[in-house]
């Protein structure tokens, strides 16, 4: 029985170009806090077809699949910022994992 | 008649079970969903409450409650005792015997067999059928069934007797592990989601509460220091069970009788000193009298416990040691002989030999029976080595006249059986260190770690530590983490369960949490560590060591940021152009910058003229989505949409323009972006993340008038970040 794996998921436009760098950079960021996760990302025709305990996308993509069954949300206004990826993934990432047994 | 079901009735359970308003957090908290579930859940309960005629109370910043709880308890139809068990679902059969015999065991008087059809939810003919297996299994155990018309049924023994029955009970309902947890749970008032666990649950809660649990936990902990020593899990928790039992009869004036001659000797052990030199605390915290028969048993149960630690010199017993390293020696001679192994330079075998033997030796002698959980699978996996154990352990207690017994035997199999794992082919150069977590002692925890290193050569385990210990072992060069125990804390390295007796789907799952760990280690290398600067500083001199550290940080981060980057892909100078710039101008509105930035991909051969009018839509259709940093715009497409080489353009602007997005308007630099596929263009893509987040590099860009210098700008950046220059 492996540990308990957190999904998250980027979405952009296109899925080749936003939604590849935040997925990028997050993964980078959580490496660093020693945070384990699996990262997907996609499109926004695609993306209510994942499963994921966390959505990170910007507020205008939001907005377009606000239905998606994904209660946990972080909203980025900077995509190339990892420092907003800090501030707003990291924590919730955390709480996640202490959550999840 | 409509019932509630599934969590709302346990909501409703948990809600009666507790005196004080429960917030909607801790509800989902503790069921493991969220609060607009929990919400949810509270609407439909309350509307059900409302129909029985119970109000179900909700203020903000206090909590919800129920108001009239007796009425809801019976509009749940839910039985209760002085116990507060609840038997309103359906049992299965093991279920339902499961629940006559703790029935009949806690109870005083005599029952009926409706009265215990009642408490089941079957009929009174189901419940006569039970009754023989459970009059069986009560038999066994020197119980008597006494039954009288009109009366029912009411059991008869002694206190020690009825001790050892609960004891049984609860160790045959609960393995080892559950228990442990349960009682680490109950300190932290988890729940579960599944019923039977409920129903579990409380009836370990019936034994102590939080306090209680705590006051004997510093109990046993003080008697730990006192005789400098400390108890596997197993052992500890079979203490807190143990007691937890005793103070429960002793409140009930049910009192354990010793003969005086045992007694007698007992009082002079060092375990019933230290026993009774904390009882006084017990004895105000709970208001009950300890009598010395009570410390006679503690101190039993005390000697029989098995011991984590080192080998503790006794200097009280020096006499008993001798002989005990003369009989030791004489098994290990024996049982090897037996298997055909020579086991006699296993120097860890004596010592775990010799720590065993101690504490075994007065269980049987004061017959403190001891319970293997695993005995049946030991029996058949190991049955060789069983056999001769068995042979060569009932020659030893022989001489001690003593009879040994299966479960005995079990333990001393571990211990052989880890002994001859180690003799097996040496181990090859380990790549991962692991640390195990183990809860039944050394013998397991000594018998899965050699397993685990012959069944796998790149594990090393680098020690076995006991559960409320981890975190201060886990470090930096630790890799893996491997426990019979689950584990609640969040430890940040890579975790596997697996039974301590290792079956195949455990081996599959180290098997792939090892792949896991390749893939990390070859594709995500960790940072820059003390060891490594060791190393460095040990052959060369170093002019600037923060810019060292600095640079193999990001050559590191940028490499293998991302599995999927490969080393053919292209960089971000090599997919820009001059030819594909424009720097410095003026457009009026976004769809000329945007049909700039097109028409410069157009041009330069990387895409259809079609994909121009695709990067506006895109744009339209999401929300200005493209103006993905303050004043930055990343305008493209989809492959699909008429991309034909991965390939970037640039355009800085002189003067801002809006494109309406909701922060980071106006934009001055436009990166357009074809991609024909989600691979070719990630190395790029994420080198120009990091350039977009460097202030000072697009300050630059944006000052830059010729296309050259663009390029420079950016191929200075990959030189500093990479380490490299692109050819």
């Amino acid at each position: 029985m492996a540990k308990y794996q957190l999904t998250i998921l980027t979405v952009c436009g296109a899925g080749v170009g936003s939604s590849l760098m935040v997925k990028m950079n997050a993964e980078e960021v959580l490496l660093k806090h020693g945070i384990r996760a699996k990262i997907i990302n996609s499109d926004v025709t695609s993306a209510k077809g994942n499963k994921a305990d966390i959505l990170l996308t910007t507020d205008d993509i939001y907005r377009l699949i606000r239905n998606i069954e994904i209660t946990n949300v972080v909203i980025l206004s900077n995509m190339v910022s990892k420092s907003e990826l800090e501030e707003k993934l990291v924590p919730i990432c955390k709480k996640f994992i202490e959550e999840a047994v | 008649m409509y019932q509630l079901t599934g969590r709302c009735y346990m909501v409703v359970q948990y809600l009666l079970m507790h005196d004080a308003p429960v917030t909607a957090e801790q509800l989902a908290r503790s069921f493991g969903v969220s609060t607009r579930t929990i919400r949810y859940d509270l609407e439909e309960i309350e509307e059900f409450l409302k129909t029985k005629e119970v109000v179900l109370n909700k203020k903000s910043k206090v909590g919800i409650w129920i108001e009239n709880r007796l009425q809801a308890k019976e509009a749940l139809e839910i039985n209760i005792d002085d116990t507060g068990d609840y038997y309103s679902q359906v049992l299965s059969e093991k279920e339902r015997k499961s629940v006559i015999l703790s029935t009949l065991l806690e109870s005083q008087d005599y029952l009926t067999f409706q009265a215990l059809a009642g408490r089941a939810n079957v009929s009174r003919s189901t419940i006569i059928k039970d009754f023989v297996d459970v009059e069986k299994w009560l038999n066994k155990r020197n119980i008597q069934v006494s039954k009288k018309a009109k009366l029912g049924v009411k059991i008869a023994c002694s206190e020690k007797e009825w001790r050892k029955a609960i004891i049984d009970y609860i160790y045959e309902n609960f393995d080892n592990d559950s228990i442990i947890r349960f009682l680490k749970e109950n300190v932290h008032k988890k729940w579960q989601n599944n019923r039977i666990d409920l129903f579990k649950q409380r009836y370990i809660n019936s034994l102590f509460n939080e306090n209680e649990q705590i006051a004997f936990e510093g109990y046993f902990k003080n008697i730990e220091g006192e005789l400098g020593v400390k108890f596997s899990d197993a052992a500890f928790a079979g203490l807190m069970i143990h007691f937890g039992i005793a103070v429960k009869r002793l409140n009930r004036g049910k009192v354990i009788f010793m003969p005086h001659a045992q007694l007698e000797a007992l009082k002079l052990k060092r375990e019933y000193k230290a026993a009774q030199k904390y009882a006084s605390e017990l004895e105000n915290e709970f208001k009950v009298d300890i009598p010395d028969s009570e410390l006679g048993y503690i101190t039993l149960h005390l000697i029989g416990a098995k011991i984590r630690d080192e080998y503790k010199k006794d200097t009280t017993e020096e006499v008993d040691e001798d002989i005990e390293v003369g009989l030791v020696k004489e098994f290990i001679d024996e049982v090897g002989y037996l298997l055909g192994v020579d086991l006699n330079q296993d120097e860890d075998l004596k010592r775990n030999l010799l720590i065993h033997i101690k504490p075994s030796i007065n269980r049987i002698r004061y017959d403190m029976d001891i319970y293997n959980p695993i005995l049946k699978d030991i029996m058949d996996n190991y049955t060789n080595i069983f056999n001769a154990t068995k042979k060569a352990a009932q020659e030893l207690y022989s001489t001690l006249e003593l009879k040994v017994n299966d479960d005995e035997i079990g333990f001393l199999t571990m211990h052989i059986g880890a002994a001859i794992e180690r003799t097996k082919e040496a181990r090859k150069e380990n790549v991962y260190r692991a640390l195990l977590v183990c809860a039944s002692g050394i013998g397991t925890a000594k018998m899965l770690s050699s397993r685990l290193e012959s069944e796998f050569t790149q594990i090393d385990i680098v020690g076995e530590v006991p559960l409320d210990e981890l975190p201060e072992y886990v470090d930096d060069s630790i890799d893996i983490v491997i426990s019979t125990l689950p584990i609640d804390d969040m430890i940040i390295k890579p975790v596997v369960c697996v039974s301590p007796l290792l079956t195949g789907r455990d081996i599959l799952s180290i098997k792939s949490a090892i792949k896991e760990l390749k893939e990390i280690n070859t594709s995500t290398p960790k940072f820059v560590s003390e060891g490594l600067l060791k190393l460095i500083r040990k052959h060369c001199t170093i002019n600037d060591e923060k810019g060292l550290v600095d640079s193999i940080d990001n050559y590191f981060n940028c490499r293998y940021i991302n599995t999927d980057l490969k080393e053919g892909q292209k960089l971000l100078s090599e997919m820009l152009c001059t030819k594909r710039m424009q720097l410095n101008i003026d457009l009026d509105s976004k769809e000329q910058a945007i049909e700039a930035t097109g028409r410069l991909l157009v041009n330069g051969g990387c895409a259809e003229e079609r994909y121009i009018e695709a990067m506006k839509r895109l744009c339209k259709e999401f929300n200005n989505y493209i103006v993905i940093a303050p004043g930055i715009a990343m305008p493209h497409a989809r492959p699909e949409d008429g991309a034909i080489n991965a390939g970037f353009s640039l355009i800085t602007l002189k003067h801002g323009i809006v494109f309406g997005h909701a922060k980071n308007d106006p934009v001055r630099l436009i990166i357009g972006l074809a991609a024909t596929d989600n691979k070719t263009h990630l190395k790029a893509l994420s080198e120009l993340s990091m350039l977009l987040d460097s202030k000072e590099s697009i300050n630059k860009l944006l000052e830059a008038t010729e296309a050259e210098d663009a390029i420079r700008i950016i191929k200075e950046f990959e030189a500093r970040i990479l380490g490299m220059v692109a050819q």
